[in-house]
């Protein structure tokens, strides 16, 4: 083998060497091309089609499910509303009947009656009548010295020591009562009413004042050892 | 020598193309494809040429750029007319790379095993 090693022969290998390179960056090119799309472009046009058309087809059911999902997904939304509506509307109405039952503080406007109490000592029944008189003209929350009254509140007079639910309660005695001041104090003071009545005994007095604003405390809670609610 | 420096190109060309990802339009890869086969063809000539001491860099380069040109437009040419006129191309650069492979062969084997002569 004989190798000329004349100047003339450098511009041959250099041609040599950059048409092999072009070829092999264009082979490279094209073995990439078709390595990666090789699967379709191997395939005739009637495969392609029918390829294209199964696409389509697949392509029109995942749209129509994703439709159908955000539908379903909407009403569990709405419904999650309305369930949130309710839930809130529970609360409220928990919220309500923990005030009415005196399960919570309330406030609001109504009247105050002080009664004072000398020497004399007033029968249960009397503190009865005002807490029904106060009932009748309709305050929605009462209180005595503190306590809130609820539906199985009692008087207890014994000598001359006075309790209020179990309570020992001294006089002068506060009544706090939450309704309309107007109507409350009306139903109180008119000629003979309760007021008037009481202040018929001796040595009684009762201051009846409207208040703007009064905040009546929660109950004790109910414990019942006895009772149990029927399911 | 000649083949040593056709394997670097190779080499080179090939790692050039890994390294940079050529990216070919996927329209014009069957064009790129039979210009491929024209310069192949070519490279395949001039390397004849050169074993038959004929060898001209004028004609080689012109012939390289040329024929893969033309064998690109010729096809794409008849893409456009309906006629598959690449086919043609394939045959004929086919038959070319054949035919010069053969006499490489034949000067191959005659550098080699001298006694032949």
């Amino acid at each position: 083998m004989r190798i000329k090693f004349r100047p003339s022969f450098y511009p041959v290998l250099i041609i040599f060497f950059a048409a092999s390179l072009i070829l092999g960056y264009l082979i490279t090119g094209q073995y990439f091309l078709s390595s990666s799309k090789g699967a379709l472009r191997n395939l005739t046009q009637e495969q392609l089609s029918s390829l294209y058309t199964q696409q389509a087809r697949e392509l029109a059911g995942t749209q129509l499910e994703v439709l159908n999902l955000r539908s379903r997904l909407n009403d569990f939304e709405q419904k999650r509303q309305s369930r949130k509506q309710i839930l809130e509307s529970i609360r409220k109405e928990i919220k309500l009947l923990e005030g009415a039952l005196g399960l919570a503080p309330v406030r609001g406007p109504g009247v105050k009656i002080l009664v004072s109490v000398e020497k004399n000592i007033l029968k249960s029944s009397e503190l009865y009548d005002l807490l029904n008189e106060l009932k009748a003209s309709g305050s929605q929350a009462i209180s005595v010295n503190g306590n809130r009254v609820h539906q199985r509140s009692y008087f207890v007079v014994r000598g001359s020591r006075y309790y209020f639910d179990g309570k020992e309660i001294s006089p002068p005695f506060e009544f706090k009562a939450i309704g309309d001041p107007e109507t409350l104090y009306g139903a109180l003071t008119m000629s003979g009413g309760i007021i008037n009545n009481l202040e018929s005994i001796k040595n009684v007095t009762l201051v009846v004042s409207k208040e703007e604003q009064m905040t009546l405390p929660a109950r004790e809670k109910i414990t019942f050892q006895y009772a149990s609610p029927v399911e | 020598m000649i083949w040593v420096i056709i394997i670097m190109g190779f080499a080179s060309g090939i790692i050039l193309g890994t390294v940079f990802k050529v990216q070919i339009p996927p329209v014009y890869a069957k064009y790129i494809g039979i210009a491929l086969l024209a310069s192949f063809d070519s490279l395949l000539g001039g390397l004849k040429a050169h074993f038959e001491k004929s060898f001209d860099e004028w004609i080689f380069i012109t012939g390289f750029f040329f024929n893969a040109i033309a064998a690109g437009i010729f096809s794409y040419v008849g893409d456009r007319l309906g006629i598959d006129l690449y086919i043609a191309v394939l045959i004929v650069f086919g038959v070319r790379i054949f035919r010069n492979l053969g006499a490489l062969r034949y000067y191959a084997l005659k550098s080699i095993l001298p006694r032949n002569k």
